[in-house]
């Protein structure tokens, strides 16, 4: 007797099978799925990647550049030091006497 | 190799899969195929052929749909919402009102009383016809616990809906079924979590 019928019981012990044409058929468009790429998710594209790889991957990227700038600058303002250091050297050491620079006795008293 | 794969996690396998590993989807099909039926039959109260359809509809999103899958949500709730919306389409597409006639369950074989000598398949079978004639909101919960024998609170992520709303929803559905079943049985309906 049902007497102690359970009706959730009941509902999950339902058998509703799909035909066999169901799992070929769903394993084959998988397999049509893969073939044309490497997994269903094919060769990862950018994007799908885990953000931390592709932000890490950036952070380099960012710093090279930064690195790379900052060394032109470096090296540009090292030169121009040089130059400037050896233009006054030569203005004020090579000169002729009456290019020099000179303390007139006026501008002293 | 099959021993192996059968020992792994519904997301262990999905990452296998999403990674072309044709055992680790079979797998999943083997594991799921029947749920994910029991769950269409219930929510959309299809007929066999109908059903093979939807089922097939399911696996094909699922396919398409495992390249973005990411583990962080529990496989099964990522494959059920993916069956119910299943569902939800083809009952608007159906555009027509699931119901059951009346005068259709008294023709019936083996109601009321005669439920004595009715196998549970049959039963069974007669309630998950049934389910497809409840609202909406009490079908969907039907058809994620009897589909996936998830807990409330699984079936509440699912829906969107807290943990009571989705048990007291199921409690009212069974109620109901046993209403219009027309047989009054002591009830013994387990209160899992």
């Amino acid at each position: 007797m049902n007497a102690k019928l359970d009706i959730e019981e009941l509902l999950k012990r339902f058998r509703s099978e799909p035909s066999p044409r169901v799992k070929r058929t769903v394993l084959s468009r998988y397999a049509e799925r893969c073939s044309r790429t490497r997994g269903v998710a094919g060769a990862a594209k950018l994007w799908r990647r885990p953000v931390p790889l592709y932000f890490a991957a950036a952070l380099i990227v960012v710093a090279a550049g930064l690195s790379f700038v900052g060394g032109q600058k470096l090296s540009r303002a090292e030169r121009s030091a040089k130059e400037a250091s050896s233009f006054a050297k030569d203005t004020l050491t090579s000169a002729a006497p009456e290019q020099q620079w000179q303390f007139a006795p006026r501008d002293v008293l | 190799m099959r021993n192996k794969i059968a020992k792994l996690s519904d997301t262990e396998l999905a990452l296998l899969a999403r990674d072309g590993n044709a055992s680790a989807f079979e797998e999943i099909y083997d594991r799921h195929a029947a749920g994910v039926a029991r769950a269409l039959a219930s929510y959309a109260g299809a007929d066999a052929d109908v059903l093979d359809d939807l089922v097939q509809e399911v696996f094909f999103k699922v396919i398409e749909g495992l390249a973005s899958y990411v583990p962080q949500r529990p496989f099964p709730h990522w494959l059920y919402t993916v069956a119910l919306n299943t569902g939800r389409n083809h009952v608007r597409n159906r555009a027509r009102e699931l119901f059951v006639d009346p005068s259709e369950l008294e023709s019936m074989p083996l109601l009321g009383n005669e439920a004595a000598d009715c196998t549970d398949d049959i039963l069974g079978a007669r309630l998950v016809r049934l389910v497809a004639s409840l609202p909406e909101h009490m079908r969907e919960v039907v058809s994620l616990r009897i589909g996936s024998d998830m807990p409330y609170g699984e079936i509440g992520d699912i829906l969107g809906i807290p943990e009571g709303t989705a048990r007291s929803r199921m409690h009212n559905a069974i109620a109901s079924l046993r209403e219009r079943l027309g047989v009054t049985i002591p009830g013994s309906e387990k209160e899992q979590t």
